[in-house]
């Protein structure tokens, strides 16, 4: 348990989600495949979004399990954590909303 | 540079390695641990994405060892921007690592070249009247021009902290030491494979050693992730938790 635990909170764990985000999430997202950012006139802009939105839920996902597991007992401590983390999530839900957006706006230069 | 380093316990201190030698000490063991686990992100990757050949996945443009690298920047600026909000402290510190990690993140998916369509490397294009004077301006001003200041601004702070940081064998000193080299490495690595292999003749080994600059240049992003680990923890609100 220690050893997971100690694992949770060590830089590798948050970092190979980027890789797993990356490799494996974003070839999976709308309009990736058809040749980001070089097809869509605004594909790049999209691209540093969705690559922000990423930064943002890895954050926030951090913050709401440190919040969660935190052995200190002030309950208010462990709220402001996971607030925190929330609101990370709702803007990382943004950025991944206003890729789409914009992809959709955008105009095909091919 | 030494932000939320005051809020650190001794324990978080020991990551960084014995610091009560005579001499800086000098940190390979982030760099160990960043090499790594940027190989076993490799050969996940080459195995998650079933490419063909190693030099899709590791040399080549938008491949994955690439759009890692990318990933790392964008979750360390999202990281830095999130400490430099809560801490006022070392506030000018953080919002600089910020900036720069934005910056090399957008260097990493070639923002210029999808922004512009040319190259900001070679800094004869910066006076090339056939590319648009609007287009010369932005890189210029959005990246080159905000790189040196950040730079600057940077470097200042550290020098007038620098000697007493020397005395007491403050452990950031090594880490930078260690990532200056590797950004030296990656500079000259892309240098080397872009403009002087092909008037050599030695064409055959450009692949080689781009591959070496991507991977050389995700190790550089997670060398930083792992150095500034304990310095976020320290800036954020729950640094003194007790598992």
């Amino acid at each position: 348990m220690k050893f997971a635990v100690d694992w949770i909170i060590s830089w590798p764990a948050w970092m190979l989600l980027i890789s797993v985000g990356v490799t494996v999430g974003l070839p999976r997202v709308p309009y990736y495949q058809e040749g980001l950012p070089y097809i869509y006139a605004l594909g790049g802009v999209a691209l540093v979004a969705w690559y922000i939105g990423l930064g943002f839920l890895i954050l926030g996902l951090y913050f709401i399990l440190m919040g969660c597991m935190s052995a200190e007992g002030f309950l208010s401590k462990r709220f402001h954590a996971v607030f925190f983390g929330g609101v990370a999530l709702i803007l990382a839900g943004g950025c991944h909303w206003f890729y789409l957006i914009v992809l959709e706006m955008s105009v095909k230069v091919t | 540079m030494k932000p939320g380093c005051s809020q650190m316990s001794s324990d978080k201190l020991s990551h960084f390695g014995d610091t009560g030698h005579k001499h800086v000490h000098v940190c390979w063991k982030n760099l160990l641990e960043a090499f790594t686990f940027c190989l076993t992100m490799t050969v996940l990757a080459k195995w998650s994405t079933n490419l063909p050949a190693w030099g899709d996945v590791i040399a080549s443009e938008n491949g994955p060892v690439e759009m890692m690298s990318a990933g790392v920047w964008f979750v360390a600026m999202v990281w830095c921007l999130t400490a430099g909000l809560r801490r006022s402290h070392h506030r000018i510190e953080w919002l600089g690592l910020t900036a720069l990690c934005l910056l090399f993140g957008l260097r990493e998916l070639d923002a210029h070249v999808w922004a512009t369509g040319w190259n900001l490397d070679k800094s004869a294009n910066y006076w090339n009247p056939s590319f648009p004077l609007w287009e010369r301006l932005l890189v210029i001003g959005g990246m080159i021009i905000p790189v040196m200041i950040i730079g600057i601004v940077l470097c200042s702070r550290i020098w007038t902290r620098l000697p007493a940081a020397w005395n007491s064998r403050a452990p950031w000193i090594g880490q930078m030491m260690v990532g200056g080299v590797l950004l030296g490495f990656c500079v000259v690595v892309d240098k080397v494979h872009g403009y002087y292999l092909p008037p050599l003749g030695l064409e055959d080994a450009q692949l080689f050693l781009m591959g070496m600059e991507e991977f050389g240049e995700y190790v550089l992003g997670i060398y930083t992730v792992s150095v500034l680990w304990p310095y976020w923890q320290a800036a954020l609100p729950f640094h003194h938790t007790d598992f």
